[in-house]
């Protein structure tokens, strides 16, 4: 019994060692692009309240010791509500009945560190802390007028997730399955059509695919 | 399967799957439509009783106007005097002494910035010769800024003060309603209609 023990305890050893080899340590940089849905939150809910399924991130992380990477992040998300005929009373004497296309154009872009819990295992979970800037374009859009605003504001975004690799890329690296939970928190103050926000916030998903470079 | 491939029908499906801009679902024509009334400040509306009423729509093209009457514009003159007389006020002839006189124009094509007064039709109500002595411009007793600009289609219903205008004035416009984009082929006249019943309902002229 304390054979077979010794013999499965090197075997899971030596695997260990071989996932190590082959995923680990070599591992020099990730690229990964995936879909990014947003669901607003705070303030970002008065203008949009929608959550939204259209957006795009693409994201690079170099590793700087065998479990920290930094990097860059870059997205696009596009909120949008239609808010049906409504009157709307400017002041006293004014009444304006109108349905309104409301949407926001949101660039967060930010550099990253990353810490990856398991590096040397096969799936390697990771949080992240990203800070930058976002710039956020919201209209009001009433047939052809249009009432816009564009902020940028400091961004601070906290992430956790986890890289599933699918398969080997020839002698390059491996690729596999990216999918992230993250919060944008920036200090954008807006006021477009009345509606007031200090800041915007929104929890976001990155589901998409990577590639480790060795 | 090679990543690459994999990553070309991702990102493909990802951009084809949205319209990745800035967008529209204002899709029904209902959507479209948008009124604004604008009331004239400190306007005691309750010594108004009476009103008469154009029987034709002036009809502005750019720097041209000509009065036009059809079906539609009678249809629309009835819905006016519906929700006048809904507001308490009688309808009489121009020449039995109204109160307020009722104007409405038509924006048949705007390339240039209009703007509240633009057109000035108010001296029209000359051919009735009942009012010799106005100005007959119009004037707004009150801010249009609001109003940014008409656009083609738009309609226009202007209710002016004809007892308190002095002579050789321009007679005062107490009530100002806009349906913006309503007369460009796009709508059904029952959409017209309501319109047109909605820009009295949001704030009516008393």
């Amino acid at each position: 019994m304390k054979r077979i023990l010794f013999i499965l305890a090197i075997s899971l050893c030596c695997a260990g060692v071989a996932r190590a080899q082959y995923y680990g340590n070599n591992i020099r940089q990730i690229y990964s692009i995936n879909w990014q849905p947003n669901i607003p939150v705070g303030d970002s809910r008065d203008f949009v309240s929608k959550m939204s399924f259209e957006g795009i991130n693409a994201n690079w992380a170099y590793f700087v010791t065998d479990n920290i990477a930094v990097g860059f992040d870059l997205s696009y998300n596009n909120y949008h509500e239609k808010v049906g005929q409504k009157i709307y009373r400017p002041d006293a004497n004014t009444a304006v009945n109108a349905a309104q296309y409301r949407y926001t154009q949101a660039f967060p872009i930010k550099v990253q560190g990353k810490y990856f819990f398991n590096q040397f295992g096969t799936v390697m979970p990771y949080a992240g802390l990203g800070i930058g800037a976002l710039s956020a374009g919201q209209h009001i859009v009433i047939q052809d007028i249009d009432v816009w605003d564009n902020n940028w504001g400091f961004l601070l975004s906290p992430e956790i997730g986890v890289l599933v690799p699918i398969g080997i890329a020839g002698d390059t690296g491996i690729w596999g399955a990216n999918i992230t939970a993250g919060y944008n928190w920036s200090t954008n103050k807006s006021d477009v059509g009345k509606i007031k926000a200090d800041n915007r916030q929104s929890f976001y998903f990155n589901i998409g695919l990577y590639l480790a470079l060795f | 399967m090679k990543p690459r491939f994999l990553l070309m029908i991702f990102v493909g499906a990802l951009v084809a799957s949205c319209s990745w801009g800035p967008g529209s679902n204002m899709d029904e024509t209902r959507d479209q439509i948008l009124t604004i009334a604008r009331k004239a400040d400190a306007v005691d509306f309750s010594k108004f009783s009476s009103y008469a009423i154009t029987d034709s729509i002036t009809v502005v093209k750019d720097g041209f106007k000509a009065r036009l009457s059809n079906d539609t514009t009678d249809l629309i003159i009835a819905e006016v005097v519906r929700n006048m007389n809904a507001n308490g006020y009688t309808q009489v002839d121009a020449d039995g002494n109204p109160d307020l006189l009722v104007d409405l124009a038509y924006i048949q094509k705007a390339n240039t910035y209009m703007y509240p007064g633009y057109w000035n039709d108010w001296d029209w109500w000359w051919n009735y010769n009942y009012y010799p002595w106005f100005g007959w411009g119009s004037y707004y007793p009150y801010q249009t800024w609001f109003i940014t600009s008409y656009t083609t289609g738009s309609l226009v219903i202007e209710v002016a003060d004809v007892v308190n205008v002095a002579t050789e004035q321009n007679v005062p416009v107490v009530w100002h309603g806009l349906v913006r984009e309503i007369l460009n082929g796009r709508h059904t006249q029952q959409e017209l209609l309501e319109a047109v019943n909605e820009v009295f309902t949001i704030l009516p002229p008393k």
